[in-house]
């Protein structure tokens, strides 16, 4: 028997979003407390990101005023 | 205005933004010439034309300057678009990037009336709505969402063209809140699909998001071109005074969104109530982040409120961060 493979189609995620409306599943919360450990170097992660991008990114222009640069895609 | 055309008499050679920034102290965008104008004849034109100076986005002037072929260049790059018929009527386009908030503008053309003798005619005009060119503008900057690559960013420029619409019909700007808002203050370490927004005036918020291709889906708009989802769960903040911030985007786009001591309230509120972890280690991080900004007055006076009734976790959280 042939094996068929299905193939594979590129989805939006608001299709997704609009499917989980029409089939009613609220937002998903993960409850599960993460390791410490884990959660400590995923914090520590997050930092470095936010340290990087707003270094070229997102401008500080004054009080609660920042400018986000616009990166066209390649 | 005045300065300018006192201290740099139209005859002068307009050289570069360096030059002028350098005499003028102005902030200015530079409208390219085309190549081969600029070779054969530098940066003075020749034959009927204008340097148009305006507001710029931020103050500043902003000016463009040539024939009907560097106009059709400078139109493309979202700079003042003008032909050398509008000219000789000395009228104008109502451009967006030219004058992004739709406020009366002082323009000064500087038509040379006699070539290579460097008489100039000056006109000045206070302009409003000459041309509707809305349209076009809209059409280039959804264009410009579908080539922008980080999501964060083509919610921003959606919402940036929203608020802008609905400023040019003498409303209110929305309010980004929800994920979206997250995903801007951990600088897209968190991400989500949809845009949430606050906003009172539903009717013109609806007619608004129309008129730029969305649709209604269930509760959410949806623009199948650029993917984009758009819900307003709130008419507004919970509080008049609830402090904002303000982004600027480019194009003369500006969004509106949340206050970070609100949405820390909002994840807060998830993380007690709901028991959901990954607010509660967002609120971690954005408190790490943004611990000596934030006002943390208004944020143990709004956590302390009945509603809400997070001040306990607010202290722990802030007790965690310290140590």
């Amino acid at each position: 028997m042939k094996k068929r493979v299905k193939k594979y189609e590129e989805r939006s995620p608001v299709e997704f979003l609009l499917l989980r409306e029409k089939l009613g599943i609220k937002r998903y919360r993960k409850t599960a407390k993460r390791d410490e450990e884990k959660r400590k170097i995923l914090l520590e992660l997050g930092l470095r990101k936010i340290e990087e991008k707003e270094k070229d990114d997102f401008i500080p222009l004054g009080y609660r005023r920042r400018k986000v640069k616009i990166t066209p895609a390649k | 205005m005045e300065s300018f055309s006192q201290h740099y008499p139209p005859f002068k050679r307009f050289a570069d933004r360096g030059h002028l920034h350098r005499e003028l102290g102005l902030h200015l965008e530079f409208v390219h010439l085309a190549p081969d104008r600029s070779k054969l004849n530098g940066n003075v034109h020749h034959g009927v034309g204008a340097h148009v100076f305006s507001k710029g986005v931020r103050g500043g002037l902003r000016w463009g300057h040539g024939s009907l072929r560097d106009y059709s260049v400078a139109g493309s790059r979202g700079l003042p678009c003008l032909s050398d018929s509008d000219h000789r009527r000395s009228s104008l386009y109502r451009n967006e990037a030219l004058n992004p908030a739709f406020e009366p503008t002082s323009v000064i053309f500087l038509i040379p009336a006699k070539p290579f003798l460097h008489v100039y005619l000056i006109i000045v005009i206070t302009i409003k709505n000459c041309y509707d060119l809305v349209k076009m503008d809209t059409l280039k900057i959804l264009e410009m969402i579908k080539n922008t690559e980080f999501p964060l960013r083509r919610q921003l420029l959606t919402v940036g063209l929203i608020t802008r619409l609905l400023k040019e019909k003498g409303k209110k700007a929305p309010v980004i809140i929800g994920g979206c808002a997250l995903s801007y203050y951990s600088r897209e370490v968190y991400f989500t699909t949809d845009i949430d927004l606050a906003y009172a005036e539903r009717e013109a918020l609806d007619s608004v998001l129309k008129s730029v291709g969305f649709q209604k889906k269930g509760r959410y708009w949806v623009h199948e071109g650029l993917k984009m989802a758009i819900e307003a769960p709130v008419s507004k903040l919970a509080e008049e005074e609830s402090p904002v911030e303000i982004i600027e985007i480019g194009e003369g786009l500006q969004c509106t969104i949340i206050g970070i001591e609100d949405l820390i309230i909002a994840r807060l509120n998830a993380c007690k109530h709901w028991k959901s972890e990954i607010d509660c280690e967002m609120v971690e991080l954005l408190m790490h982040r943004y611990f000596n900004n934030l006002d943390w007055s208004y944020l143990e006076k709004k956590a302390a409120k009945p509603q809400n009734d997070v001040l306990s976790e607010l202290q722990e959280f802030k007790r965690r961060v310290q140590s």
